[in-house]
């Protein structure tokens, strides 16, 4: 079985989620949890950090699609940072760099939020 | 008859006719030789044996029910009373006996004869009846203890051969004494009477009065100072103080059945509801266990608590184990008993469910507790609620319901309760097999759906002069969400698409579907392929739910000039094999779904190639690149471009084959994660 882990910790006035192992449809729905957690909790600014994540589906995709709209009719962005070049390839093939803001290193994020 | 019992028959009648021809001897010559008389004795013990052997092994079978037993049992004491009161009518020496009975003639002595072996015969009759009635359901020990009474009452009468020697005499009365106490006190049990419904007990009690009556009366008449006494006395000493014993421990076995009965018939409702209780509970487990359906055991359940308790209403709630997000773990009336869904709807039993998993049974039955679970005007004022559970599973409730107070004791509540457990366990069972039958169901549907999918795929591709096509496709379920298609625009124009719906199986083939009636509309009215994405964007954006999106690649082959316009939606690049080697076709473009029209128009780019002679173009999906082989590798990109390299100077056909065949020695039977395309295009 192939693991998948999500932890988050708040960062100035952004959160930042890192991802860990295989994101596929059987781990989405994880995911999908983290997000609705920290949109229930009125939290839009997110940074996702790849580093440790190693494989991603389209079903995995698809839950950064899930909550884009919501995030940001609430002036919030999902930002995605730390990809590794195989991760980021599926991101690209798919078009995804003209939909979310990808940076190399998540503080270039952060401070992308801090500066707002 | 077998030969076995016709030799104790004749062996009793020969020994029958030497005692005659003795006794007639005897009383012509008046012999009265002590030593010959002890003989004679010991024959007629000898006879009645024979006797008894040959009766008892005639009996086909042995009777069980008490009531026949005891009817059987009133007409043979009646004739064996009748038998012995009406003895005297044969005889001319009619006087008290006191003196000893003596026959004077050879009639009397034939008489005598047949009388003495008549009243043995019922005297085994009897014994073996009444040995069928205390066998009833006996323990143990009651068995033994019969077995020791007879031993004794034959001790009895064979020492009371030498009644004359005082010494033994004393041992004749004891074997007596011995075995009537023996009698009266280890056969009281009398279970037989235990297990009689009221009527059968009121029967049994005239049918023991009345053979009391007659065996008190038998046991008077055989006494030494009657005649018939004293006529058994001549014929065989050992026979009469035999039949003195059966009859005398048959009036006494008889009146204490008699108060017994009179004792057990207060009781008697209590037992029969018990019994009615096990009865049902046996009927029960044997439909449960031999039933699949569900809606008949819980029905089966129901009815039969219902019956048992005399509750008003009984019903079974079951836990929804499947059925959507909203129904399921939700709980439902399944079975109703004198009452129905409907009566039941307005109530809500949440709380008392709630207390009946927690705490097991739940009885409700004042004003304050029924207020208490919710349930204000329920019409019923006592309630029972049992927890159904199967292997640690809380699966339901069965409730009961009674229109008076206080209705349910302990003891009604351990019933329902056993009931309860025995129904959880048959209805768990039915929904597990009600669960398989539906699994096979679905997988009957999966096979048509697989093949209602094949049937969207395109059967062959074109091949003309110019070009010619080949491709395969496999889902890696039963259905899945890859999509490949061509349709022809005009006399020089081809259209060709491959898509692939993020995620897999029924929900991808639904929009695997979808596609196809997007792209058989759109392809022909689009000038373009950018202007066949820009609509097939709308389509998509307005359709899919926001997590699902669609990749495609699509592309215009103009066979004049070999000019290809490729547009590509978030897809797996485009592989082009020429002399110059592999390049990847891949223009811009977002997936489909993702992004509102305007953006999505803004960053899609159409891509033009001039296919030159022998040129391979090749569409794929990531399903060909994701397989696997069993340690874990991926095929990938290169190792597919790479092949494809080496294929490109076969057929289209040919190249199919050799893909398929490096996909199958690679994943070397690992399961395809992904639906897996390619479409292969040669240009000639």
């Amino acid at each position: 079985m192939n693991e998948f882990k999500v932890l988050t910790r708040d960062s100035g006035n952004a959160v930042v989620m890192e991802l860990h192992g295989f994101l596929d449809a059987h781990t989405a729905p994880d995911l999908e949890k983290t997000f609705a957690e920290l949109i229930g909790k009125g939290k839009y600014n997110i940074v996702v950090n790849f580093d440790a994540l190693n494989y991603i589906s389209s079903a995995g995709l698809g839950v950064f699609m899930a909550y884009i709209d919501e995030v940001r009719s609430n002036h919030g962005d999902i930002k995605l940072a730390n990809m590794q070049q195989k991760v980021f390839n599926v991101f690209d093939l798919l078009g995804f760099p003209f939909l979310y803001e990808i940076y190399k290193d998540q503080e270039e994020a952060l401070k992308k939020f801090n500066s707002q | 008859m077998s030969i076995r019992n016709s030799l104790y028959f004749i062996s009793a009648g020969t020994i029958a006719i030497l005692l005659l021809i003795y006794d007639w001897i005897r009383i012509t010559i008046d012999l009265e030789d002590p030593i010959l008389n002890g003989l004679r004795n010991i024959l007629t013990v000898v006879a009645f044996v024979l006797l008894f052997a040959a009766i008892s092994s005639m009996r086909s079978r042995k009777q069980s029910r008490p009531l026949e037993i005891l009817r059987r049992l009133v007409a043979y004491g009646f004739f064996a009373a009748a038998l012995i009161s009406t003895w005297g009518v044969f005889l001319e020496n009619k006087e008290g006996t006191s003196g000893g009975f003596a026959p004077q003639n050879v009639m009397e002595l034939l008489a005598t004869t047949a009388y003495a072996f008549g009243i043995a015969a019922f005297v085994v009759l009897l014994l073996m009846h009444v040995g069928d009635i205390i066998y009833i359901k006996p323990e143990k020990k009651v068995r033994r203890r019969f077995q020791l009474f007879l031993a004794f009452a034959i001790a009895a009468a064979v020492l009371s051969i030498f009644r004359g020697i005082p010494f033994l005499s004393t041992l004749v009365d004891i074997a007596f004494g011995v075995s009537i106490i023996v009698a009266v006190f280890h056969i009281v049990s009398m279970n037989w009477i235990v297990f009689l419904t009221r009527k059968e007990k009121y029967k049994s009690l005239v049918h023991s009065f009345v053979l009391m009556a007659l065996f008190g009366y038998s046991y008077a008449s055989i006494g030494p100072a009657e005649l018939a006494g004293g006529v058994l006395q001549f014929y065989s000493v050992p026979m009469d103080e035999f039949a003195k014993i059966v009859f005398l421990f048959l009036t006494i076995y008889f009146s204490l059945a008699f108060v017994v009965t009179v004792f057990h018939i207060p009781t008697s409702g209590v037992f029969e509801k018990k019994k009615r209780e096990l009865d049902s509970y046996q009927n029960l487990s044997k439909v449960i266990t031999n039933v699949m359906d569900t809606t008949e055991v819980l029905n089966n359940t129901v009815a039969v608590v219902g019956t048992v308790t005399q509750a008003s209403k009984v019903w079974i709630e079951l836990r929804n184990a499947n059925g959507g997000e909203n129904e399921s773990g939700k709980f439902k009336v399944s079975a109703t008993h004198k009452t129905s869904q409907y009566e039941l709807s307005p109530f809500s039993f949440d709380r008392l469910r709630g207390t009946v998993q927690v705490k097991k049974n739940v009885i409700v039955q004042t004003v304050d507790e029924f207020a208490g679970f919710d349930l204000k005007n329920f019409p019923a004022k006592s309630l029972l609620a049992v927890p159904l559970t199967a292997h640690d599973d809380f699966i339901g409730v069965l409730y009961a319901a009674h229109e008076m107070p206080y209705a349910f004791d302990e003891e009604e509540i351990s019933t329902v309760s056993a009931f309860a457990d025995t129904a959880a366990v048959a209805i768990q069972n039915s929904l597990l097999f009600t669960k398989s039958l539906e699994n096979e169901r679905l997988q009957h549907e999966l096979r048509i759906a697989h093949e209602m999918q094949l049937k969207l795929l395109p059967t062959s591709f074109p091949c003309t002069e110019k070009f010619e096509t080949d491709f395969l496709s496999f889902p890696a379920f039963e259905v899945g969400g890859d999509y490949i298609d061509y349709s022809v625009i005009d006399d020089n124009r081809y259209a060709f698409v491959v898509g692939d719906v993020s995620g897999k199986g029924t929900s991808a083939a639904f929009y695997m579907a979808f596609m196809k009636g997007v792209f058989q509309s759109l392809s022909a009215s689009a000038k373009s392929p950018s202007e066949f994405m820009m609509a097939a964007n709308e389509a998509v954006d307005s359709t899919l739910q926001k997590n699902y999106f669609i990749t495609m690649i699509h592309a215009i082959l103009d066979v004049r000039t070999g000019e290809v316009d490729l547009v590509r939606a978030g897809h797996t690049p485009g592989v082009l094999i020429g002399n110059n080697g592999c390049r990847l076709l891949r223009p811009a473009g977002a997936g489909l779904g993702l992004e509102p029209s305007k953006d999505f128009g803004r960053h899609l780019e159409e891509e033009r190639i001039i296919l030159e002679h022998g040129d391979t173009l090749v569409f794929y999906t990531d399903g060909v690149t994701d397989q696997r082989d069993p340690g874990g590798d991926e095929f990938g990109e290169e190792r597919f471009y790479n092949l494809l390299s080496e294929l490109s100077s076969g057929t289209a056909e040919e190249m199919k084959g050799g893909i398929i065949r490096a996909l199958a020695e690679f994943s070397q039977g690992t399961d395809a994660v992904d639906d897996t395309t390619v479409l292969i295009l040669k240009w000639r």
